[in-house]
């Protein structure tokens, strides 16, 4: 049985007509089940929790990162399957797992092509994809050895290498990407100096109360302990998916 | 050929300190290592080191293989081949099976070379070999 969750931004009225096309291409296809849809009565976890109870084999967001994110919080330590039908903007996870449509991603529901995938954690909190966060006033503690300060403004970057196989090839899987991007201002044009560090274990402090952004979607307080926990769920991907 | 060798193996680098980098404290790894910032602390790593032109190291240094065009103040100890570019300098004792310095390297400590596993005392003090 599958359970599809519709988010909360899916109420406005220019989102109806879509709402209703995939609900029609859903039962087309012969994966019809239980929609829920978000709302001031019925938030995400409630409806992940209750849902739970009765074992769905397949979790379904409708949204975007942030709903996605929502998910993978909700569902922590459970077998069920999830999956995405990318909606609206900021649906870069959708397009890492080769999800870039509503019609593609009811096909790859159909395909049911499962990749058991990694996540990052950021103290208690999930992420798929990535963490960034200001370079200013940064410093970061890798497995307690030693430290690194970017020395100039930019952007950090700690990444799911299980998802980002393609920046580096000499990544060790299971572990997080941490790419420091420094901005170097040139006469003509500007440089980015980009360091990278691979680890499953680090700290990172912001002595300037810059927050993380995870997933391009929610927003972290440092100090953050940042590691991975393995094999942590099951997701329906595309065939054009990234890693 | 031993450049060549050595890039090819860089360009699968576990860790890259850029040049915009600070990093203070002990670095223990197990692959390729690219370092063009500052390192002020122990560099000890199974695979090949490659400090940059930028790079300034401030601590002893452990590798397989180094290609070294930036200043190391500390000790070196290189299980294989240590290149030392034109604008390498090293200002310590290092210990290496192999060594190809450029014109223009500046070695100023105790060098002693290592064969078949056996260390020869063949010390000799190098300064600005021009």
């Amino acid at each position: 049985m599958h359970s599809y969750i519709f988010d909360y931004f899916l109420h406005q009225k220019k989102y109806e007509k879509i709402v209703a096309q995939i609900e029609t291409r859903l039962t087309d296809l012969g994966l019809q089940g239980k929609n829920f849809h978000v709302g001031p009565l019925q938030n995400f976890k409630s409806i992940v929790k209750n849902e739970l109870k009765h074992g769905p084999k397949t979790i379904v967001v409708i949204g975007n990162n942030s709903t996605f994110n929502q998910l993978i919080n909700a569902a922590d330590g459970i077998d069920t399957t999830l999956g995405i039908i990318p909606i609206g903007t900021n649906n870069s996870l959708a397009q890492t797992l080769g999800i870039n449509d509503v019609e593609t991603a009811c096909n790859v529901l159909s395909a049911r092509l499962v990749e058991t995938i990694d996540v990052g954690m950021i103290n208690d909190y999930s992420f798929i994809s990535n963490a960034t966060i200001n370079n200013q006033g940064t410093i970061i503690e890798v497995n307690g050895k030693y430290t690194v300060e970017p020395e100039g403004s930019g952007e950090i970057n700690v990444v799911n290498l299980t998802l980002h196989p393609q920046k580096n090839k000499g990544v060790k899987y299971g572990s997080l990407g941490i790419y420091i991007n420094v901005n170097k201002k040139r006469l003509l044009k500007q440089k980015i100096d980009t360091s990278f560090i691979q680890t499953n274990k680090i700290i990172i402090h912001n002595l300037q109360k810059y927050n993380f952004t995870l997933d391009d979607a929610i927003e972290i307080k440092p100090p953050a302990i940042f590691s991975v926990k393995k094999n942590a769920f099951k997701i329906i991907v595309g065939k054009n998916r990234v890693f | 050929m031993f450049k060549k060798e050595n890039n090819n193996n860089f360009d699968e680098a576990e860790t890259i300190i850029g040049p915009s980098v600070k990093v203070e404290g002990d670095f223990v790894g197990q692959g390729n290592l690219v370092i063009d910032g500052i390192v002020n602390g122990n560099i000890k790593t199974n695979g090949n080191l490659k400090v940059g032109e930028s790079a300034k190291i401030t601590a002893s240094v452990h590798a397989h293989n180094a290609l070294i065009s930036g200043e190391i103040n500390g000790n070196v100890i290189i299980e294989g081949d240590l290149e030392m570019t034109t604008n390498a300098k090293i200002f310590g004792d290092i210990e290496v099976k192999s060594l190809s310095m450029a014109r223009g390297a500046i070695l100023n400590g105790k060098c002693v070379m290592k064969q078949n596993n056996q260390t020869t005392t063949d010390e000799q003090k190098i300064i600005s070999p021009k």
